[in-house]
């Protein structure tokens, strides 16, 4: 009964969201969307650190109001709105401090004006001087926008009604919403949406093997954040708190990193995402740290990324990566980056499997060798917005006689290229079930419990079978051919359904000879 | 096992090689009498015949020949769709992307290896890597790494046998096919375009027609701004007999249960129309259509993807659907918008360089004389059959198809014998 409630609540959240979806979009027009995605986040940023604020405001009123409250002020009301403004009450709480003229309800109130633009940036302005750690992360870009007349002040009245009768629990609603909205104007971007957007399900995926619950948690190209997000949630649904893992990320897109930064101060993480915006090649602004835990889905072959410049970097352990192809670099400066014993995940094209050219092959080969590709798992197609080219994952680890059996020499391979369902014509995605399939295989291998291969899904590989297929790392060519369907009862049904159709149709077609025959006769030109 | 299988590596037994492509820069090397094969036409089992051919100076200049009778593979390309193979039925020329496949062996009939590989379909496409680009590959040795059990000559002699006479049947009933349409055609352009009868009778000859449909022929012709045309028919466009019923369905109020037709399930030049796909996942309007419509496809007419439809759905919006105003004029309006003159017509008008469309008003503007209806409907009686029969054609190659592709991969395992499966197609007389 009571998991029926659940569900029903969980569709009404979605739909809630969709609607609201719907709204925003409406208010696009002609706006560019990848353009529009900034306003739309940074007021619901703004609402939400202005809800987080008033939550807390309150609560310090009932503190200090309450005789049975340690914080009890006595009865005089000055005394308690004097209290209200004392910032360490929410510092404390990790409450950012909103000045007055920066709270939502000041704003709402103003939506009408024109100039709730340039209103909102002075805002968000006043909200940074009183936050350092918001300093330079939030984007101040509403007065400029190019939104019809009357359509911000529409917008703002829009973002009012989230959260709004949830109860108290505003917060956790906005910040759904922002991550459901990331995912939506990923959609809406289409190609480029993929540059700051993984989806959600391939997160969980990588999330679900890799199972965080302590420690340091880092990606080096994090676009806005949605690893921490779903390692997070991770940790809590199993029991874990919050502070279990700390979170550390980096990413060179400007706009992309103040995402990141909004979208990780709204779920209340403290992440460190560096000073600035920066080329992890360039400058790792984690340097002088070594990670329990790595998730990454780094830009896909990317041609351009400078490998010149950092030829003789020490990072490169297993061969030096082709200036070309940044894939081999990614890898290799995230098994840098890997303290021993810690483990990986990362996102890559298919093509890093089996490629060999400038010296890929070689790179590949010597991961083998040094043992620390731990599980490969090829996607199905379509599940990025912004390639149709199908995916794999790649999972290391330098230390495989940690978390499970000893495992040296040994990978695991496997091949979910025949997962997921299409949601629509151009988006694959790979379902809860899909996802703890392939988690549970990966765990029982590592534990030995019931482990077994499964033609055409998973292979445990030797490193002998590896030498052997030259180091390509495509899980079709371990896991073998599915299982043909021995159900010869099945095969029957069809044989029959299928002579029996045959027959009708010859009958038929037998009555339409005759048929034309006659028919040609009748104009003069009987066979 | 009753007999014999035996294991065998099948690069052990055959030989590989890959086709070349001549460069496209040079005229000189195209246009010639030499099939030059690319993935994109190999789409039959038989394949002598291709889009693209070579010349003996191209031949001579880098292109290279396959053995007849080879096996053809795609190696390379949308291999995750599908994975096509033929037989080139006479020596030709292909390009790297294919390689020809020929038995070395006295174990392996060289026909014997495109059923090998057809009803192993399975295991090529669990080795189908990923390039770079999005497109499949097939790695040789892999390719020749597999093995396969395979039974003696007699039995690989008597499971050709089996297969090739289901191929020739589908064949056959394609043929049919083809056959019923042209007549249909010729009739179509003999009565109403050539207007043979109304030229016989004028000249005081017998049409050859019976009374009842002899009578309703004009015996003369009259002056008109298109020149001479049977008495009475009066000069007119297709809306007069036919309508555009523009009737759209939007996204979200079509379901799974919806067919769908897109211009990609209609066959170029031919008036079948059995593919369909269904309507769900559609994120775009599309046209409503009913069983009996004429579908004609706008997009490049020079396509000429002209279908009757056998039943209600909807339609991409690149396809005209016309229905008829009276009844029986429907086989009038299949043939009008599938002869060449009309399509010719519309391809001079449709607009657009790259992609040119046409559009039901541009169809209308297509004047013809048009018969009194009694005629027109006498016409839509005679070839209601056909178009009935080419239905049901369609329908049986693809029953024809799955037959023949369930049965091929119990065949070819040693799974199921021979006799078995005779039995169960001679029980329908197949």
């Amino acid at each position: 009964m009571a998991v029926k409630g659940n569900k029903k609540k969980e569709t009404s959240a979605k739909d809630f969201k969709a609607v609201l979806w719907a709204s925003a979009d409406k208010l696009r027009s002609q706006m560019d969307a990848a353009e529009y995605k900034h306003l739309v986040l940074g007021l619901i940023f703004l609402k939400y650190i202005s809800d987080t604020f008033i939550e807390q405001q309150n609560n310090v009123l009932k503190m200090v109001s309450d005789p049975d409250s340690d914080y009890y002020l006595g009865e005089n009301s000055s005394d308690h709105q004097e209290a209200l403004e004392d910032r360490d009450y929410y510092t404390q709480e990790n409450v950012f401090w909103v000045p007055v003229e920066a709270r939502w309800e000041s704003l709402r109130n103003q939506a009408k004006q024109a100039n709730i633009g340039q209103l909102i940036d002075k805002a968000l302005v006043v909200i940074e001087n009183e936050n350092s750690t918001l300093r330079g992360k939030l984007d101040k870009r509403f007065g400029a926008a190019q939104l019809e007349p009357g359509r911000m002040g529409e917008l703002v009245d829009l973002i009012s009604t989230i959260g709004f009768g949830e109860g108290g629990n505003s917060a956790d609603v906005l910040g759904e919403v922002y991550e459901y909205f990331l995912g939506q104007f990923a959609s809406k971007e289409g190609k480029k949406g993929g540059q700051f957007y993984t989806p959600a399900h391939v997160v969980k995926t990588l999330v679900a093997v890799l199972s965080p619950h302590k420690g340091r948690v880092y990606d080096p190209c994090c676009g806005s954040g949605g690893m921490f997000v779903q390692s997070e949630r991770f940790v809590e649904s199993h029991g874990g708190r919050r502070d279990d893992i700390s979170i550390y990320g980096q990413e060179s897109n400007p706009t992309t990193w103040r995402l990141a930064a909004m979208n990780l101060a709204i779920r209340g993480f403290a992440a460190d995402l560096g000073p600035e915006p920066r080329d992890t090649f360039a400058k790792d602004h984690h340097s002088d740290l070594k990670f329990d835990y790595i998730l990454a889905n780094p830009p896909f072959n990317i041609s351009d990324w400078g490998g010149e410049k950092y030829e003789s970097n020490p990072r490169w352990v297993f061969g030096i990566p082709p200036v070309g192809n940044a894939n081999f670099a990614w890898l290799q400066h995230i098994l840098w980056k890997l303290r021993p014993g810690g483990q990986a995940g990362v996102v890559l094209a298919n093509g890093s499997l089996s490629s060999n050219t400038n010296g890929e092959g070689k790179i590949r080969e010597e991961m083998v060798r040094k043992d620390v590709v731990e599980v490969i798992v090829s996607l199905p197609g379509n599940l990025f917005l912004n390639t149709p080219v199908p995916a794999c994952l790649w999972f290391f680890t330098q230390d495989k006689t940690q978390r499970g059996r000893d495992r040296r020499g040994e990978t695991l391979f496997i091949d979910a290229c025949q997962m997921g369902k299409m949601v629509n014509r151009k988006e694959r995605v790979l379902t809860a079930e899909d996802i703890s399939k392939i988690a549970e295989t990966v765990h029982s291998w590592r534990n030995e419990n019931e482990y077994d291969d499964v033609a055409g899904f998973c292979h445990n590989s030797k490193f002998e079978e590896i030498e052997k297929n030259n180091f390509v790392l495509t899980p079709g060519r371990y896991v073998g051919a599915v299982e043909e369907e021995k159900d010869s009862e099945l095969f029957d049904d069809k044989m029959k359904r299928l002579t029996s159709l045959l027959k009708e149709q010859q009958e038929k077609g037998m009555k339409l000879d005759q048929q034309i025959a006659e028919n040609l006769e009748r104009i003069g030109y009987g066979f | 096992m009753v007999f014999e299988w035996r294991d065998f590596r099948l690069g052990d037994l055959t030989t590989w090689s890959s086709g070349t492509t001549p460069s496209k820069q040079n005229p000189s090397f195209w246009g010639g009498d030499i099939p030059w094969i690319s993935g994109t036409v190999m789409r039959s089992k038989n394949l002598c015949e291709s889009e693209l051919y070579l010349t003996q100076e191209g031949l001579d200049n880098k292109g290279k020949l396959c053995k007849k009778n080879s096996v053809l593979l795609l190696v390379r390309g949308d291999l995750f769709n599908r994975i096509p193979i033929s037989i080139a039925t006479k020596s030709l020329s292909f390009n790297q992307d294919i390689k020809a496949i020929n038995s070395v062996s006295d174990d392996l009939l060289q026909h014997y290896i495109y059923y090998l590989l057809e009803g192993n379909k399975k295991r090529l496409s669990n080795i189908v890597e990923f390039t770079g680009l999005g497109a499949g590959k097939l790695d040789t040795k892999l390719l020749q790494d597999l093995t396969f059990k395979i039974p003696s000559i007699d039995y690989q002699e008597s499971l050709i046998n089996f297969f090739t006479s289901i191929d020739s049947k589908i064949e056959l009933i394609n043929k049919n096919s083809e056959t019923l349409e042209a007549l249909a055609k010729t009739l179509f352009k003999s009565w109403f375009i050539d207007f043979d009868p109304v030229r016989a009778k004028s000249q005081g000859c017998s049409t050859g027609l019976p009374n009842g449909i002899n009578e309703l022929f004009p015996d003369s012709f009259e002056e008109s701004e298109f020149g001479d045309i049977p008495t009475g028919w009066k000069l007119g466009n297709l809306d007069q007999i036919a309508l555009n019923p523009r009737e759209t369905a939007k996204p979200f109020q079509m379901d799974s249960s919806y067919r769908y037709i897109g211009l990609e399930h209609m066959p170029r030049e031919s008036i079948a129309l059995s593919d369909s796909g269904t309507a769900e996942n559609l994120a775009s309007n599309k046209n409503v259509f009913k069983k009996g419509d004429i579908l004609f496809g706008k997009l490049r007419p020079y396509f000429k993807k002209t279908g009757c439809a056998q039943f209600d759905g909807v339609c991409s919006t690149d396809i005209v659907v016309v229905r008829e105003k009276f009844k029986l004029c429907r086989g009038f309006i299949c043939f009008l918008l599938a002869s060449n003159t009309f399509i010719d017509f519309t391809v001079a008008l449709s607009s657009g360089t790259r992609m040119p469309r046409t559009s039901w008003n541009q169809m209308c503007e297509f004047l013809l004389p048009i018969p009194q209806l009694p005629l027109v409907q006498i016409f839509g009686e005679v070839v209601s059959p056909i178009l009935d029969k080419i239905r049901i054609n369609s329908d049986q190659s693809i029953s024809l198809s799955s037959v023949r592709n369930t049965l091929l991969p119990k065949l070819i395992s040693g799974e199921l014998r021979i006799p078995d499966a005779e039995k169960m197609l001679e029980e329908v007389g197949i």
